[in-house]
């Protein structure tokens, strides 16, 4: 039998609740279609956004909204999504799908948005094709309160208070997409741009610097040396890709090697975030740079007949466990991970939402998202576990635990296909006196379909034996568990 | 000097020059679907010349799902994402 030690009076701190963060991007139907749908849609909507799209997305409380990119971000020019609809620049979305995009959904529409869903609002700004004074601008218009003819501006398209944005991005993916740049010269570039992304209004801007892809070490050290000083956060972007970039596999045709090198991949974020931490300590001893993984999740093929630039894939069982796998990392990690960022929230990779027309599924990533809310702004506890391992290496059952508001949550996850796993929950520190718990479990290729919404859900529990070693669980294979527990 | 390649955007794949190579993988896919999920001949034809009349068709994908119209018009069970609908259910 495998053992979850728990001790609740060891803990590396606070789980932000960002962690629970969401992305969207001007990528294939994310923001138009899936969020948005304008004031004039069938679709019934509120002030243009999607009311069953921001329901559900309540429902799970997501904390912070990253936009407009993702490789957007470096050719968006914020001037186009302002004032009249009818005067808003066009373009064409070069990265994805070479689509005219006609900017009706702009700066004052995602504050909207993000006022509706009720979370933070995180904007990345343009380094890889914008300047030095449209950054500076875009800051001042969202933030200040002063007399400019840029406030004023702002207060002629409708806003007259500040919005008071916190979360900034400079720059995405410049190593890539981004301006191909190396990482010597975007250490520079961050350096001049931040500087005059003003803390407007007394609004303390948190500045985000653009990180490393995956394993690439060279750039978090080069940037942490060079500009460490000048940032609050630096970003960390890992996808779990089961194959190569060409052959991905779809998303619910894996075999069981596919799905062995989906978890073996995912559960790389564990080195990364170590490793990346590492460097980052070495230039930065006291610190006080946080990591924010602002691009994570599952990317396979496009779903077949569709257009490979809106990247639009299904989302199954697999996926979940890529998400409950990979928030537990990010709960033990609460120390340094300040903010991560599911890529992306509706439509586009692993997402927790598709639309069809006006129809809406819940897919089996949202409903781990539901599962890991108690998480939110709790004191992480100590999680240890002894088990067995996959056959990829990585070990079978996955989890984290925290404490809030007097009441313990567990998340496990089993993340073998074929074996349930008996678990005895050895919790130190905490006196129990009722449990209750939820499941999402099911084949790895099972999800929702807009025929089947609900054949992916998560339910009760009862896979709980009390008995005086503590509680034993029995999770069956393919399975994530949050567990409640109080006094 | 090549003449340039003409690209039609409101065209359905298979009346796009420039789309041949993605009409060829969509009619590919189409033929690998089971006979139980494809729609029928007729229902097809109607549902592409619905799609051939809508200003949401670009270079044969429909904005609003984001599918090729070929692929999508093939399926039984598959609906036109507009509202209101513009293909017969």
């Amino acid at each position: 039998m495998s053992t979850i030690r728990i001790n609740t009076a060891s803990s590396r701190g606070a789980i932000s609740r960002n962690i629970y963060g969401h992305f969207s991007e001007h990528l294939g139907r994310c923001i138009y279609n899936g969020m948005f749908v304008g004031n004039d849609s069938p679709i019934p909507n509120v002030n243009g956004m999607r009311t069953d799209v921001v329901e559900a997305l309540r429902k799970i409380r997501v904390p912070v909204l990253r936009w407009p990119g993702g490789c957007f971000a470096d050719e968006y020019h914020w001037r186009d999504g302002v004032g009249p609809q009818e005067s808003r620049g066009r373009m064409v979305n070069t990265h994805w799908g070479g689509v005219v995009e006609d900017n009706s959904f702009g700066t004052h529409e995602f504050m909207e948005l993000c006022r509706q869903i009720g979370c933070e609002p995180y904007v990345n700004g343009n380094v890889g094709s914008g300047t030095v004074r449209e950054m500076a601008d875009w800051v001042e218009y969202l933030n200040s309160d002063g007399d400019s003819s840029v406030v004023r501006e702002r207060r002629a398209n409708g806003r007259q208070q500040p919005y008071g944005v916190k979360y900034w991005g400079v720059g995405n993916e410049n190593w890539g997409c981004g301006g191909n740049m190396r990482p010597k010269y975007y250490a520079d570039l961050y350096r001049q741009y931040q500087t005059y992304c003003r803390d407007w209004s007394g609004n303390k801007l948190y500045r985000i610097a653009c990180g490393p892809s995956s394993g690439d070490y060279d750039w978090t050290d080069s940037l942490m040396k060079r500009a460490g000083r000048y940032m609050d956060a630096l970003t960390l972007h890992h996808y779990t890709v089961a194959g190569t970039w060409q052959e991905k596999g779809f998303a619910t045709e894996a075999d069981d090697d596919r799905y062995y090198l989906t978890i073996e991949k995912a559960n790389q974020m564990e080195d990364l975030i170590s490793n990346h931490l590492a460097i980052m300590d070495k230039h930065d001893p006291d610190q006080k740079v946080a990591l924010i993984v602002d691009e994570w999740g599952c990317w396979h093929n496009v779903e077949h007949g569709t257009i490979p630039g809106f990247l639009y894939q299904q989302n199954t069982i697999r996926d979940a466990l890529v998400a409950a796998l990979t928030l537990n990392i990010f709960n033990h990690h609460c120390d340094r991970v300040a903010m991560a960022n599911i890529a992306q929230t509706v439509n586009v990779l692993q997402s927790v939402i598709l639309t069809d027309g006006d129809d809406m599924l819940l897919t089996p990533t949202y409903h781990v998202f539901d599962l890991y809310q108690a998480h939110m702004d709790a004191q992480e506890a100590s999680c240890k576990v002894d088990c067995p391992k996959l056959p990829n290496g990585v070990a079978q059952i996955s989890a984290s635990a925290s404490v809030k508001d007097g009441a313990l949550t567990v998340t496990a996850a089993n993340l073998s296909p074929i074996d349930t796993a008996h678990s005895l929950l050895d919790i130190k520190g905490y006196a129990a006196a009722n449990v209750s718990g939820r499941i999402i479990s099911g084949a790895y290729n099972d999800h929702n379909t807009f025929d089947s919404k609900d054949a992916v859900t998560h339910k009760a529990f009862d896979g709980m034996n009390v008995t005086g070693d503590g509680i034993i669980l029995t999770l069956p294979p393919c399975s994530v568990v949050a567990l409640t527990l109080t006094k | 000097m090549t003449a340039p390649e003409r690209v039609c955007r409101r065209c359905l794949l298979r009346d796009d020059p420039s789309q041949q190579d993605m009409y060829r993988t969509v009619s590919e896919y189409v033929a690998s679907m089971p006979s139980n999920q494809r729609a029928d001949a007729c229902a097809v034809k109607a549902r592409l010349e619905a799609c051939a009349k809508c200003e949401r068709l670009q270079s044969g994908i429909c904005r609003l799902c984001g599918c090729y119209v070929e692929a999508r018009a093939a399926k039984r069970r598959a609906g036109c994402p507009d509202l209101p609908a513009r293909w017969a259910e």
